[in-house]
């Protein structure tokens, strides 16, 4: 049986776009002291390659502790990796994001996080907090900040009525609106976004996506899209890439993953996506492997599905996998 | 019925006014039925579940027709009896397991206290033997050394099945989930959200499960509310409110979540307009108005939920619905 391929697989090959981040061999240990005597490291990633290229997002997805928002944080630089290192196209060449100068490293990567009630000062006003990226980095003439705060706000849809609030006066979509045109204020290249949607409610999770999407095709943003919801990653993104306790167990063009996933722990994540249509077991178990073959794109993947030893606290370590629909999950995540 | 509610107004004091929060909602909930709430933040869900377990802050007052559970009315209830109520016939989950756990207790002593809550006469041994029985039906390891330790060893999955097994020990009637795998991972959600199923099917108990994802709620829900700023504006059997709704705001839910439109990679999605207006607020004629594609002039009167006349078991509040064929 030939299956053939969907519509949105072909659509979705887009030219190669020059590299703008390159992340290679890159690797985190946290080093957690338990007691005067003994420590205990948590490698949080191991080991993780991956591209961004120019106008492109890349979705990374896994659960709790997987290693994602340390991803974005040693991307962002708020954190110093163990081993490897991240470039960034810095003046025509490709630069270790550690020999850039912080000015114009903040001005090319911004990030928006996942809480917008608690990245932001709620002491300061919106139009403030807004133009505070301008005011760090660059020499804005501070008369102009107000207006700009109001241009900026507008491009995210909030009106003029918003430029004088205060944060805790605004609902969470308008808030994370707000993150949006902080990040947005010095017209980075690159923008890491950690979670963006998970704080909102499902309806406000469409508007936000509508407004990320605009951003996307009118700047050709180059993009990090940190998400658990595999919905959004198959509408937002080019490339997903799969972690799973600090490994990268799959990598490859967005459709070819989700329609015929690698790995068994990105099968399973596939297979539970919520509103999912009823075509899921099709997906996820009905494919055989000699057909997958036939499925465009996986030799473009890169795969790595050995196991290693998964961490363990000192807690002791119950198997919490007793029905039957379980995915055992080793250890104890926090 | 586990449960009938006939009228349910809740007024909450905002800055000194006695401002409606939730208008004249009325359900009821079958033995063994799971009914779905679904609808944005600040619409009145947990309001309206805060009202049937009697948790609702100073000052507020809740009026209804009727509010029964299990043939007990809850509207006049003692202090006393409303903590014998609460537990035995009624418990409720809640949206952050984290933080709803004691941090400084064990989870076996934690257990422990829901356990002598339900049966007084146990004895020590008595009361472990349940604990692990507890843990047993809601997947942990049931094992003694799981009893010793603190809430923030546990993941969030496994602090939210504790919250179950606690929620389980007095054998509820109805149990209340409120947006009981919003904090969770994908794959624990699901493990979560089954795991309710089958104890349901197990105890025969009856549950509200309360979201703002209609897509969570469609899996697993018996019957569908919908609730839009204080009011229920659809509600009906999960099967024909998700597949011919009749209200512009369930179809705007339905249409939000990108796994359901069929819509190429990076093309805008279909949302919602706006936002829900602030709680309390008064409003001329249909609440949802502002935000709809298909509000007519009619809409500046306030529309009843009338009955479908295709599917008497389901309703709708909104004029344009009225002729809508889909």
């Amino acid at each position: 049986m030939i299956i053939p391929a969907p519509p949105s697989v072909v659509l979705r090959v887009k030219p190669m776009s020059h590299e703008v981040v390159v992340i290679d061999g890159l690797s985190k240990a946290f080093v957690a002291r338990q007691s005067l005597f003994t420590k205990q490291s948590l490698q949080a990633l191991d080991n993780v390659s991956l591209t961004l290229r120019h106008g492109h997002t890349v979705a990374v997805i896994g659960e709790s502790g997987s290693g994602k928002s340390t991803l974005a944080r040693l991307l962002m630089r708020l954190e110093r990796p163990s081993s490897g290192n991240i470039s960034l196209l810095h003046q025509g060449r490709l630069t270790d994001i550690e020999s850039i100068r912080s000015r114009e490293f903040y001005r090319r990567v911004q990030m928006v996080f996942q809480d917008p009630y608690s990245s932001m000062n709620p002491r300061k006003r919106i139009w403030q907090i807004v133009t505070k990226p301008l005011t760090n980095l660059s020499d804005c003439a501070r008369a102009n900040l107000r207006e700009i705060a109001e241009r900026e706000l507008q491009a995210v849809g909030l009106g003029t009525q918003h430029v004088d609030a205060f944060p805790h006066q605004l609902s969470g979509g308008e808030r994370q609106r707000v993150a949006i045109a902080r990040a947005m204020t010095v017209k980075p290249d690159v923008l890491v976004l950690d979670e963006p949607l998970s704080a909102l409610d499902v309806s406000i999770q469409a508007q936000i996506l509508n407004l990320l999407l605009e951003f996307q095709q009118r700047m050709t943003l180059t993009s990090l899209f940190i998400t658990h919801d595999l919905s959004v990653v198959s509408h937002i993104a080019d490339d997903v890439a799969v972690l799973k306790a600090g490994q990268l167990v799959e990598y490859g063009p967005t459709a070819a993953v989700i329609a015929a996933p690698a790995h068994p722990y990105t099968q399973t994540l596939i297979a539970n996506m919520p509103g999912r249509p009823r075509t899921r077991s099709v997906l996820a178990g009905e494919l055989q492997p000699q057909q997958r073959s036939n499925v465009p794109g996986p030799e473009a993947r890169t795969t790595r599905a050995q196991s290693r030893p998964e961490f363990s606290f000192r807690v002791p370590r119950f198997d919490i996998g007793r029905d039957r629909e379980l995915v055992q999950i080793k250890g104890v995540q926090r | 019925m586990t449960l009938e509610v006939l009228n349910l107004t809740v007024q909450l004091p905002i800055d000194r006014v006695l401002t409606t929060v939730v208008r004249d909602v009325t359900f009821n909930v079958a033995p063994g039925e799971i009914l779905g709430i679904v609808g944005e933040s600040g619409c009145g869900k947990s309001i309206t579940n805060l009202a049937i377990m009697g948790l609702l802050p100073p000052g507020a007052i809740a009026t209804a027709d009727r509010l029964e559970l299990c043939g007990h009315d809850l509207r006049q209830l003692s202090a006393q009896s409303w903590r014998r109520i609460r537990g035995n016939k009624l418990a409720m989950i809640f949206q952050n397991p984290m933080s709803a756990l004691n941090p400084s207790f064990t989870i076996g002593n934690q257990l422990a206290e829901s356990i002598r809550k339900a049966d007084t006469t146990f004895g020590r041994k008595q009361v472990e033997q349940r604990s692990l029985e507890l843990l047993d039906q809601v997947g942990l390891a049931s094992h003694r050394a799981f009893l010793r330790t603190y809430p923030h060893q546990l993941s969030g999955g496994m602090a939210q099945r504790v919250m179950i097994a606690m929620a389980l020990a007095c054998r509820p009637s109805l149990l209340i989930a409120d947006e009981p795998t919003t904090a969770l991972d994908v794959t624990t959600q699901a493990q979560i959200l089954n795991l309710l199923l089958r104890l349901r099917d197990q105890f025969g108990m009856a549950v509200i499960l309360v979201s703002h994802d209609i897509g969570l709620i469609e899996e697993h829900a018996d019957r569908i509310l919908v609730m839009y700023s204080g009011e229920i504006v659809e509600s009906g059997p999960t099967a024909v409110v998700t597949a011919s709704s009749r209200h512009p705001y369930t179809q705007g839910l339905l249409s939000c979540s990108p796994a359901r439109q069929d819509l190429p990679p990076k093309t805008p999605l279909a949302a919602i307009p706006g936002v829900v207006p602030p709680i309390g607020q008064s409003m001329q004629g249909c609440r949802f108005a502002p935000r709809c594609s298909r509000a007519f002039e009619r809409c500046l009167t306030h529309p009843d939920l009338v009955v479908r006349h295709d599917y008497p078991g389901a309703a709708f509040r909104c004029f344009a619905g009225e002729t809508y064929v889909a």
